[in-house]
């Protein structure tokens, strides 16, 4: 089989599973009548629901929610929507990742009360959903409410201050005045940010990121049809995406599973050491994640992200440059993050970044942690 | 008092109505695998351990009592939140080793003095005829 190319007879479904009532179920939640439907598929198939590393959920509940709930925890998976044909679809996208080698047991599920519902979220009354029955009734609200404890334990647990993250933020600020669509350039110091509006203590307005209109796309092809384009390609040297409990039950709130896991993967994926990075773009959607992430991908230990960022070591000049357009905090955070961090990766690799270019960017990381903080996902690219 | 709560409050489904009703009686049911080899407990209620994936469950009581494991005090609670200004939001570590989302209802007058590891205890609080939520006292 040469790269890129799925040949027919090369996969097969080898079980299949439905719950023993359907149609009129009140008694079922959406999420335990897609549990029978996979414990039976799994048991058809003679496999162990830990043996699934690829999952694919599309309609009803995402796949971060039923992942959750199951206790499945791929290093694949897609709930991409693409109407009502995305069951189907998504035994193509399994596939595929199969044969990309992002997964190797694939589950397929779907799962939707659509007449004894709403019980998975979406609009309307939430107050049967796990988080209105169990975050809500407490006047936990938004991220930010959920990020003021993982701040507060942080400093409480390594003897750090809100300064420290203060200084990041600074630092996004400071890439930011150097990009001309740049949301927030105004000058800012860290006694600023710690003197702001106070969301949930002790995180403040300028630790969390906006929600503003922003767009951005890029294009992916073969290497080999890169080759004849119009400008020097930036390969994909890595990729990984994995899964944990959300924030709202995670078993340590201070290193998540899922970031420890990308860095395992990417680095000797992509075939490069932690030095030979010359740029981290990471995702400071709420001011503790960037810290979480940089130690969790194995740049600092434990405890020690602050001091590793400390003295403006990613700001503009400094020698671990990190979140080059200003971030989602001074640059554009529209709910969804990410691609603007590649295109800006993608940038200045090469060495299109003007007053911001870094000197010797050669490769570069971006990382971003989210759906509930359920998942992180990592590229490494290179213009080598 | 109870006929004028606001608040968000829950609505049970099949996975969780052990837990509300329990609640009601005073008392805090978990669902506990039952596997010898897991025997894990695990929170929110689910039809299937979410460790070792056995639907051989069970409903189980725990004393509720555990310790301080994060806190925040949130200035920016949900819309149409009534029951005060700003509420110490909180994750409680039970000695089963689950944690659990709950509010502290004897804070300090300065809450960011609190240290986190502190001993806590369970406090049923009633706060409609069908509805008693989980919430927890500094010991």
């Amino acid at each position: 089989m040469s790269a890129g190319t799925i040949n027919r007879g090369e996969f097969a479904i080898v079980g299949v599973g439905e719950p023993d009532t359907q149609n009129r179920v009140p008694e079922k939640t959406e999420l335990s009548m897609g549990t029978e439907a996979l414990l039976k598929a799994a048991d058809d198939a003679g496999i162990a629901i830990k043996d699934i590393d690829g999952w694919f959920v599309p309609g009803g509940p995402s796949p971060n929610q039923a992942g959750e709930y199951v206790g499945v925890f791929p290093s694949y998976a897609d709930g991409g929507n693409v109407g009502a044909v995305s069951p189907i679809a998504m035994v193509g996208h399994a596939m595929a990742a199969i044969n990309a080698g992002y997964c190797s047991v694939a589950a397929v599920l779907h799962t939707q009360l659509s007449r004894s519902g709403p019980r998975g979220g979406g609009g309307g009354d939430t107050s049967s959903t796990i988080g209105g029955q169990f975050i809500a009734p407490y006047g936990i609200e938004g991220e930010y409410s959920r990020h003021g404890m993982v701040a507060n334990r942080y400093n409480q647990t390594y003897g750090t201050e809100m300064s420290g993250f203060a200084e990041l933020a600074v630092s996004n600020r400071k890439w930011a005045q150097l990009h001309p669509r740049a949301a927030y350039t105004d000058p800012m110091t860290v006694e600023d940010v710690l003197n702001a509006r106070i969301l949930s203590w002790p995180i403040t307005l300028p630790m969390v990121c906006p929600v503003l209109d922003n767009a951005s796309a890029i294009i992916i092809t073969s290497a080999d049809r890169a080759k004849d384009m119009n400008k020097k390609p930036v390969s994909i040297l890595g990729f990984t995406q994995e899964f944990e409990m959300s924030i709202d039950f995670k078993e340590d709130l201070l290193d998540w599973e899922m970031i420890r896991k990308s860095g395992e993967k990417l680095f000797p994926m992509a075939g490069v050491s932690h030095n030979d990075i010359d740029l981290v773009q990471t995702h400071d959607c709420f001011i503790p994640v960037p810290i979480l992430e940089v130690e969790g991908l194995g740049f600092c230990e434990k405890g020690e992200g602050l001091a590793f960022v400390a003295d403006g070591r990613t700001a503009p000049g400094g020698d671990f440059p990190m979140n080059t357009n200003g971030g989602g905090l001074s640059y554009s955070h529209s709910g969804s993050f990410g691609l603007a961090s590649i295109c800006d990766t993608v940038e200045q690799l090469r060495g299109e970044s003007g007053p911001r270019q870094i000197t010797d960017a050669n490769i570069g990381l971006v990382t971003g942690s989210g759906g509930g903080f359920t998942t992180n996902t990592s590229i490494i690219l290179t213009n080598q | 008092m109870t006929s004028e709560y606001t608040n968000p409050v829950p609505t049970p489904t099949p996975d969780t109505q052990n837990f509300w009703d329990g609640l009601k009686e005073q008392t805090i049911q978990l669902k506990r695998c039952l596997e010898n080899e897991c025997g894990r407990f695990h929170h929110f209620p689910r039809s299937i351990c979410p460790y070792c994936h056995s639907t051989n469950l069970e409903w189980t009581p725990v004393s509720g009592n555990g310790t301080l494991y994060a806190f925040s005090v949130n200035h920016r609670p949900p819309r149409g939140w009534t029951e005060n200004e700003a509420p110490v939001i909180a994750i409680v570590e039970l000695e089963e080793g689950i944690k659990l989302y709950t509010n502290l209802v004897n804070p300090p007058e300065d809450p960011t003095t609190i240290k986190i590891g502190v001993p806590v205890e369970p406090v049923f609080d009633k706060v409609t005829n069908e509805v008693t939520l989980l919430r927890y006292r500094l010991k």
